[in-house]
Formats: C-alpha cells, sequence, structure tokens
C-alpha cells in the first residue's frame, strides 16, 4: 500500500463495528517533553515525557450507535481500533488502544443531518500493529501468520479481540499463537483470550517480553453446530509498563 | 543569491528518508531574549538566550512499514533520533542532529487524520534537543 486515500477506512468500538456511522477519524498522540537545559548546553534541551492519545470519531447520529455511546460514558476502558485508509484486511496496519469517552456532542440543526460526534481519552498506550484475523469464522482454523517482530524485556504484546457477532450454543476460544519463523513448527501460545459463548464482547490481552519469536498467528477453536462468529483480532508491540 | 522553490527538500529521521510522505516542512528557532535596558540605553535592549529548535511537518499517509507514518510513531517516548533537514534536497547546507545522550530530536506530537471525503495524512512536531547544527557540505 502507498499514499491512501481514507474513504475506506474502519473503527471498531469494544463488540461495534461504527464505520457505516462515524465519517472521519482523528488520532492525536501528545508527547510531553520537559525542557531540561542547563548552562553548558549549546541549544534548549529536552527530555521525552509519557505519552497520550486521543481519538475523535465524527458520527452520524442512529439511536443504536446513540445508545452505545451513552452507555460508555458511565464505563470505562472501552477498546477502539482503527483500520487507516484500507478496509480492515489481515495483514493490514491497525490502531488500536483503550480509552474513556470524554465528549459526546449531538448536533442537530434544520436541513442537515444529526451529528454525533465522540472523544475517546486513552488510559493504556496505543499501539499501532497488524490485523491478525478479520471475517467470519465457522468452525476451528489456524489463520496466516504476519511478522511483529521480537518483544524485548522493556517491551509486551498487546493484543484485541472483537466479536461483532456470537452463536447462541456454541464456543469460540481464540489463541495467538508465536514463533520464530512463518512456518508455525514449534507454535509457542502467547495469548489466550477469554471463551466466548452467547454474548458479542471485546477483550483487551497484555503479555509481557521478553519474547524472541516474531511471528504471530490466531487460532481458533470452535465448539457447537452452525457456529458463526464475527471477529476482528489485532496484535502489537508496545512498552512495558501500566498493562 | 538564488530565489528557491520549496518543492525538493529532503527530511530524514532516524536513518530513514521521508521526503517521499512529506508535504511540508517547517523549522522554527526560537531564541529567548531578556531585556536589560538601563538608564544609559536610549534604545530598549536585551541579550539571546539558547536557541530553540522545533519542527513541524506534515505529510500523506502511507502505513507501509517503511513510511513516515511507521518510523514517526516508532520514535514517540523512544528518547533522541538523529534529524537532518535539507531545504534545497541536496547537501549545499543543511540542519542536522546528532543523537547522543540528550543531544538528538525527540517527537513531540503525532496526528493521524482520516476524513471520508480526502486523503489519510499526517501532521508532527518535533522537539530538537541540546544542538542543531547547520552544515555545508
Amino acid at each position: 500500500m502507498g499514499r491512501t486515500h481514507a474513504k475506506n477506512s474502519e473503527i471498531f468500538v469494544d463488540e461495534f463495528d461504527f464505520s457505516g456511522l462515524v465519517n472521519a477519524i482523528d488520532i492525536a498522540i501528545e508527547n510531553p517533553v520537559a525542557e531540561v537545559t542547563a548552562f553548558s548546553d549549546t541549544d534548549a534541551t529536552f527530555v521525552d515525557g509519557k505519552p497520550s492519545f486521543s481519538i475523535t470519531l465524527n458520527g452520524l447520529y442512529s439511536t443504536d450507535y446513540d445508545a452505545e455511546m451513552f452507555a460508555d460514558l458511565t464505563s470505562s476502558n472501552r477498546l477502539l481500533t482503527v483500520s487507516p485508509g484500507d478496509s480492515a484486511t489481515a495483514g493490514g496496519v491497525a490502531y488500536f488502544g483503550q480509552g474513556d469517552i470524554t465528549s459526546r456532542p449531538i448536533t442537530s440543526n434544520i436541513g442537515e443531518a444529526i451529528l454525533l460526534n465522540t472523544t475517546w481519552n486513552g488510559n493504556k498506550p496505543l499501539t499501532r500493529g497488524k490485523i491478525l484475523y478479520r471475517g467470519i469464522a465457522t468452525a476451528s482454523v489456524a489463520g496466516t501468520g504476519y511478522h511483529l517482530g521480537a518483544v524485548a524485556s522493556t517491551e509486551q504484546l498487546i493484543a484485541f479481540q472483537h466479536v461483532m457477532s456470537a452463536t447462541a450454543g456454541t464456543t469460540l476460544i481464540t489463541i495467538i499463537e508465536s514463533d520464530s519463523t512463518s512456518a508455525f513448527g514449534i507454535a509457542s501460545t502467547a495469548v489466550t483470550f477469554t471463551t466466548v459463548s452467547t454474548s458479542d464482547i471485546a477483550e483487551r490481552k497484555a503479555t509481557a517480553g521478553a519474547m524472541t519469536d516474531t511471528w504471530y498467528r490466531t487460532h481458533m477453536e470452535i465448539t457447537g453446530a452452525s457456529a458463526s462468529y464475527d471477529i476482528l483480532v489485532v496484535a502489537g508491540i508496545a512498552p512495558l509498563g501500566s498493562s | 543569491m538564488a530565489r528557491t522553490f520549496g518543492g525538493n527538500a529532503d527530511f530524514t529521521l532516524g536513518a530513514t528518508a521521508l521526503e517521499s510522505w512529506l508535504n511540508s516542512i517547517t523549522m522554527n528557532v526560537d531564541v529567548p531574549v531578556s531585556e536589560i535596558t538601563a538608564f544609559s540605553d536610549t534604545y530598549q535592549n536585551v541579550v539571546a538566550g539558547k536557541k530553540n529548535v522545533t519542527l513541524e511537518l506534515a505529510g500523506v499517509l502511507d502505513t507501509t512499514s517503511a513510511a513516515a507514518d511507521a518510523i514517526i510513531f516508532g520514535c514517540i517516548g523512544k528518547g533522541v533520533a538523529t534529524m537532518t533537514f535539507k531545504p534545497l534536497g541536496s547537501t549545499t547546507a543543511y540542519y542536522q542532529t546528532s543523537s547522543s545522550g540528550l543531544t538528538g530530536t525527540l517527537v513531540k506530537s503525532y496526528s493521524i487524520s482520516l476524513p471520508v471525503g480526502d486523503k489519510g495524512s499526517f501532521t508532527a512536531s518535533l522537539q530538537d534537543s541540546a544542538s542543531t547544527v547547520r552544515k555545508t557540505a
């Protein structure tokens, strides 16, 4: 992918795909550098601070979108995943982070569409990673492997699973496996998500480094007849800190 | 003395050239001055402090691993990196930071914009630390 139009970007909030109601996404990362200039310095001198991020969604009002956004006002640790530029497909880049909703104005003017915009402030590191799986899984399957790199002892592997729909009476267990090569000859379990059954759900998992494996894939175990799970799984490497 | 078109600038952060994705580079150099006006002065008088160099970048989003998006995001919170800014895109005269100790370039902010009716784009603010030098090849 080269320089890209934003028209096919997608946004997932917890167990919802709101791409059909959102028409602009802004991701902002602030790193408050601190000045430490001393007499012997040639120029003004600075050191890194602790980064923070926010994600602003410009959306179109609908009752179901409004209901979820209103409910999130009193919930915390919501999970947001942005597929920038392209429709979310396995192997594509994703930005994902955990945050709380801080603003959600509804604007209703005569002659115009009703708008519902939301702003989210992150409370964990924003991760730039890859989409490991996107689609509808109906049976147990191992996904394609993707290269994320080794996880240093100062880093952690962060993974989100968004389950947009589930089938009652069946179960889904998603595992992220790692290996040193794309062949996955001796795969290790890096992340195990909580078993999903009847409810749509989203979950964040963090595994602290060090991990020498560089390749990662999903492995889904599905039980039950006529199972169907609409799933997005993303993973990436972030600094170790607040898990 | 030649007047210069701004269409060929080069910019490198760390070891990666970013000019393939950038469409605007602004380098700001602020020098805080302190007033030292005394009774004997005819006009107000000031002395210069240490210069403070910041850079504002803007460009087109490309999510491939070697593109500006990945490089700039990878520098956030990771300490100083080297920076080279060549306004003419040649080695005639350019600005540079090294990367050692407190000396180098920090990423102060990074924003991605994804509007449904336009290109994906980004902006970044960089803070030079300790020493920015102007070189001539």
